[in-house]
């Protein structure tokens, strides 16, 4: 292996990081990169050819075809989303059901489940919400103490993170979608959080689809975010 | 009467970088038809491509890879030109990009299209000329 070729194969690793297509599209990309910085490296004009280029994150700009695919369909991520969110779906219909398992005939259903925290100290008690609510609509108990923040966590964060660094989600997999920054490329471990924080809102999260009203089909999150959910192939389960 | 113009010290640099600015949008709406015109001579490589672009546009055209494999993308994905995959027996494989039929049509039609054009805005700049003098 040449010097040469440890700098095509090093800078070809680093724009591969920028993508956000499918492995095999993101393949393609990488392997005609390769090839035209090869046939530069094999005319002496290497050197050049990496100028023009700029960083490797310019260059997936230029090489990749994330860009160009449509948004997907407020349904389509519906779908996907309630596959990547069964665990807080679970979650919501456990503490639906909890109180009549009790004994209680008052129960709260609400998607996203509405998240507090209540404290008790000697001099102050209270409760901690993103958004005004009653403490106290949940029972106690193991599902609201620890299920709920495990689930909140994996819609979150987990997701997020998952986005970040395959560009997908297992339900947006199955959908073929794929979710992308403003130029196409593989989004930020952070924009992926944050894309989620409306989750926190409980039910209110549901205000985050209202520009889907004007013909928009990014989230009020997407757009604070800077990413779009694009469908790069038909869903696999066989719907639009 | 006697006009002082200050000479700014900068301004050949910043003629230069205007008028680079201006010659890259000119070329922006006609490197479709330049990258067709090239294939439809034979078929080529992404890199041989962009180095033909450079040679027959004698240096002017400031042809760059960030530019020129977008468009080609697009192009494929029309169905004007396909490519093609060969490892020709070397250790690397090349992509060849060749026109299509429908990539013939849409050359003619760009050209026609730009030809048209020019010969409209020589008889606009003419007639302005005519009413100025």
């Amino acid at each position: 292996m040449s010097d040469q070729d440890d700098v095509i194969r090093d800078y070809v690793r680093r724009f591969d990081a920028c993508l956000a297509g499918t492995s095999a599209s993101r393949a393609t990309a990488c392997t005609e990169l390769t090839a035209h910085l090869s046939e530069a490296a094999a005319a002496g004009e290497l050197e050049s050819a990496l100028a023009r280029l700029g960083t490797p994150r310019d260059a997936a700009r230029g090489f990749n075809r994330e860009a160009n695919l449509p948004l997907a369909t407020m349904g389509r991520r519906l779908r996907a989303a309630l596959i990547d969110n069964l665990p807080l779906v679970a979650v919501t219909i456990g503490l639906a059901v909890q109180p009549a398992m009790e004994g209680v005939h008052q129960t709260t259903l609400a998607f996203p489940p509405l998240a507090y925290i209540e404290f008790s100290t000697a001099v102050l008690s209270g409760c901690v919400a993103l958004v005004p609510v009653t403490c106290g609509v949940y029972p106690a108990g193991w599902l609201h103490a620890f299920a709920l923040p495990l689930a909140l966590l994996w819609s979150i964060v987990g997701l997020g993170l998952i986005e970040s660094r395959v560009g997908t989600t297992p339900g947006k997999l199955l959908l073929g979608l794929r979710v992308t920054d403003k130029d196409g490329l593989r989004i930020t471990a952070r924009a992926g959080t944050v894309r989620r924080l409306s989750f926190l809102g409980g039910p209110l999260a549901w205000l985050d689809w209202l520009p889907v009203l004007t013909g928009d089909q990014r989230r009020i999150f997407d757009h604070v975010a800077g990413t779009r959910v694009v469908a790069a192939r038909e869903p696999a389960d066989g719907g639009t | 009467m006697l006009y002082i113009v200050p000479m700014d010290e900068r301004g050949d640099a910043a003629s230069a970088a205007a008028l680079g600015q201006l010659r890259r949008e000119l070329a922006r709406g006609t490197a479709e038809l330049a990258v067709l015109s090239v294939l439809a001579t034979g078929r080529r490589y992404g890199y041989e491509l962009l180095k033909r672009l450079q040679r027959v546009g004698g240096g002017e055209w400031e042809v760059k890879e960030g530019t020129l494999y977008p468009l080609l993308h697009r192009l494929e994905d029309a169905g004007y030109i396909l490519g093609e995959w060969e490892a020709e027996g070397r250790g690397r494989p090349r992509k060849y990009y060749a026109i299509t039929g429908a990539g013939r049509a849409r050359a003619r039609l760009l050209r026609d299209e730009w030809e048209a054009l020019i010969v409209s805005m020589r008889r606009l700049l003419k007639k302005l000329d005519g009413e100025s003098s």
